[in-house]
């Protein structure tokens, strides 16, 4: 054998052994049977079912026994190299299939890891998306995680490209620029349905546009595309009073950007996303009228994009009340009908019910403890009972800020609440729990000429910081009622989220614990603090009939919230995995 | 002196005009922009409040409270020394030096007559020289300029293709 033969020949039993070890086509009928018995053991897509419950059948770890967890194995994870923002953020849901954990970095790159050994993860390919991970970059780093579809693991990059590698040999299938406008990028997980790649939009406190984008998953040609903010003459446009404002392109940089991953019914076809916050967040007069669709939840035909309705919760915002959070999809009984419903935890502090085939408001309740930005609200309509449509800029009670005018302290937080952080929901309790911030914030406008707006770039047109001490909590709220069942609070904010399983909920904290809570009571079961402040969400998978619990570490951030003692946290990105053994 | 946040904030112009009486001023007065320039960029974290254009807005940290407009600023070297060393007690501007609030050479107080809500911040800290430096930078390189161009930010960055100009371009 020569030589080069025998290269030849090693470099393919290499191959083989670390990357040949297989996997299973994800075709468009397994992810709509992501939540079957036979997927128990996988979380295919980033809220593991198209319904967004982040629900787990696997109950191996149990309240009996989940005091006993413990630390299976931990692989460093990349992607630290700083944009103009400093480090990134991990805020991404590992996936996995078969045996085989796919996650991503601050910067989008896709990483195999074959977690079958129980014992180690050995990483198989990162995939070379050809990232430029340039150090001024103004954009804050952030990636939510992955799509499988088919052969490919599908990753949408803060440059604004798509990208789809090869599941086999983490090689680029396919590289498409999705994003062209400045500013504009992606931080949430693609969402693959049917035979399309459903992308958002996600850098919305930059001066850009929202909008969500269908590509095709064989090429990454874009198939259709709904702007969140409507161009005047379109429906919507109306409540974008740009000429009022004396800047007739203010609806160019109105935001409303789709940084979290929506949901999708499949029996109607629809696809359900939350929408950010209008542009400039403090600064309502640059921007004066509603803002549709800011701070909403949109549904759109999945083959489309046409709108079917949408769900406006706080009108001509100004406290910065994204409503990108998860939607959640719920069959349950509402005074005695059955309803086929959409919750959310509105980051404004409130958990709504709607009817998510009309987008008819049901009930809601407060969830978060501290809430004074509106009196209340209505119960016909789901609006807050301060909100007046025939008013071009909305007061709430909190009070209003304008150009000029005094801060004003509100609560919830700007943060939240419940923000990004993803929510569960158990079907067979019927309780939906929510993980956040809680706490006030003082908020200021600070008026831009409409002339010194740069496309593209960081646009609040005002100042916020903290105004009480910042904690968190966790809440169970029971869907049927709306009623709060449990809460427990946190010393941190919590800006994990949470996973839940028959009789267990999993969160991380900020400053590093990793923790288990009673399903039912939400006192604590475990905790260990392993140092990696958690800003991603906890996910459960089963190898060989075993049951993991995984998530990912990272920086705090600019996230210490007046807490000194997470000032001093050091930067390193890794997996941990736990298991009870 | 105990200060209250209210109180600094009165005491702000009073403290900007107060002269320098207590600087060490061991250090050679005259800066280098050059070496002031890297501790801008890279040393002291300026440019996350003040961006790199040190106009309080281009390229601020989405975290960070927006930094004064030195491009505009009315302090002279003394003042601005002054401002990098020992911050400004009631708002968000930290102070730089190791030195500051030890003896009377911050605005004669010491971290212990401020609340505790309003005791000035810790920032990163440097030596009295590369303080002069960034005195030195700003006056010779930013001070006086008006809206930040394509061609300054590559030159700031010293890379032409640098993200953070992309939106100048």
């Amino acid at each position: 054998m020569t030589t080069r033969s025998r290269l030849a020949t090693l470099t393919a039993l290499t191959a083989v052994s670390l990357a040949g070890a297989g996997f299973a086509q994800v075709t468009p009928e397994r992810l709509v049977a992501a939540g079957s018995e036979e997927e128990a053991a996988n979380w295919l897509m980033v809220h593991r079912t198209y319904d967004s419950n982040r629900f787990s059948p696997l109950n191996e770890i149990n309240a009996s026994n989940a005091a006993d967890l413990s630390l299976a194995f931990a692989v460093p994870i990349g992607g630290l190299e700083p944009s103009g923002f400093g480090a990134g953020y991990m805020e991404a849901t590992p996936l996995v299939d078969n045996g085989f954990m796919y996650v991503s970095d601050p910067w989008g790159s896709p990483y195999k890891i074959d977690v079958t050994s129980g014992t180690k993860g050995q990483i198989l390919w990162v995939c070379d998306t050809g990232i430029e991970k340039d150090p001024t970059a103004g954009v804050l780093l952030a990636n939510r995680g992955l799509a499988l579809h088919g052969d490919n693991v599908i990753t949408a990059l803060n440059d604004g490209r798509v990208v789809a590698c090869n599941n086999e040999t983490g090689e680029v299938a396919w590289d498409v620029q999705a994003a062209t406008e400045p500013g504009e990028g992606f931080t949430s997980a693609p969402l693959a349905v049917g035979d399309k790649i459903l992308v958002g939009q996600s850098y919305g406190d930059w001066a850009t546009r929202g909008w969500l984008a269908a590509l095709d998953a064989a090429t990454g040609e874009e198939v259709w595309r709904f702007f969140t903010v409507p161009e005047p003459g379109q429906p919507g446009s109306e409540t974008w009073l740009c000429e009022e404002s004396g800047n007739p392109d203010c609806w160019k940089t109105g935001g409303a950007a789709l940084w979290v991953t929506g949901s999708y019914d499949p029996e109607t076809n629809t696809t359900y996303w939350g929408t950010g916050n209008p542009v400039p967040m403090f600064d309502p007069e640059f921007r004066p009228g509603d803002n549709l669709y800011s701070n909403s939840t949109i549904a759109l035909d999945a083959d489309t994009g046409e709108l079917k309705w949408h769900f406006q919760y706080t009108p001509g915002d100004y406290m910065d009340y994204d409503e990108v959070g998860i939607q959640l999809l719920m069959d349950v009984t509402v005074d005695g009908e059955e309803r086929k419903v959409l919750s959310h935890f509105g980051r404004n502090g409130i958990f709504y019910t709607l009817d998510r085939n009309s987008g008819a408001y049901i009930q809601s309740a407060q969830y978060v403890t501290e809430l004074n930005w509106t009196e209340g609200i209505d119960p016909k309509t789901g609006m807050p009972v301060e909100y007046d449509p025939s008013k071009s800029l909305q007061t709430y009670a909190a009070g209003v800020i304008s150009r000029g005018s005094d801060p004003i302290d509100h609560c919830p937080h700007i943060t939240g609440g419940v923000n990004y952080y993803p929510t569960a929901y158990n079907p067979e309790t019927g309780i939906a729990y929510g993980a956040g911030q809680e706490g006030c914030s003082e908020i200021a406008t600070q008026e831009m000429a409409a002339e010194d707006v740069m496309p593209g770039v960081i646009f609040l047109g005002g100042t916020y910081a903290g105004s009480s001490e910042q904690t968190g909590s966790i809440t169970a709220m029971d869907v049927t009622t709306s009623e709060q069942v449990a809460k427990q609070n946190m010393p941190y904010p919590n800006h994990s989220g949470v996973l839940v399983t028959p009789e267990v909920v999993y969160s991380g904290s900020l400053d590093g614990t990793m923790g288990a809570y009673d399903a039912t009571t939400l006192e604590p079961l475990w905790s260990v603090n392993v140092g990696t402040s958690f800003r991603a969400p906890p996910m459960t998978y089963a190898v060989d009939g075993k049951q993991y619990v995984a998530i990912l570490g990272g920086p705090v951030g600019g996230n210490a919230n007046g807490h000194e003692e997470l000032e001093s946290m050091q930067q390193s990105n890794m997996l941990w995995v736990f298991a009870v053994n | 002196m105990h200060v209250t946040r209210a109180a600094a904030a009165m005491l702000l112009p009073f403290m900007l005009a107060m002269p320098v009486t207590t600087v060490a001023q061991a250090a050679d007065p005259v800066g280098d922009p050059a070496r002031g320039k890297t501790v801008f960029r890279s040393v002291g974290d300026c440019m996350r409040c003040h961006g790199w254009a040190a106009d309080g807005r281009s390229g601020v940290h989405l975290r960070a409270p927006p930094g004064s407009n030195l491009r505009e600023t009315a302090l002279d070297a003394e003042g601005l020394a002054e401002v990098i060393r020992c911050g400004l007690p009631g708002t968000p501007m930290p102070y730089h030096s190791r030195q500051a609030y030890d003896g009377d050479g911050c605005y004669g107080m010491s971290l212990d007559d401020f609340d505790a809500d309003d005791k000035p911040k810790r920032g990163k800290t440097f030596g009295d020289d590369d303080i002069q430096n960034v005195v030195a930078y700003l006056q010779s390189e930013v001070i006086g300029l008006g809206k930040p161009t394509f061609e300054e930010c590559t030159a700031f960055f010293e890379n032409p293709a640098a993200a953070a100009c992309n939106s100048l371009r």
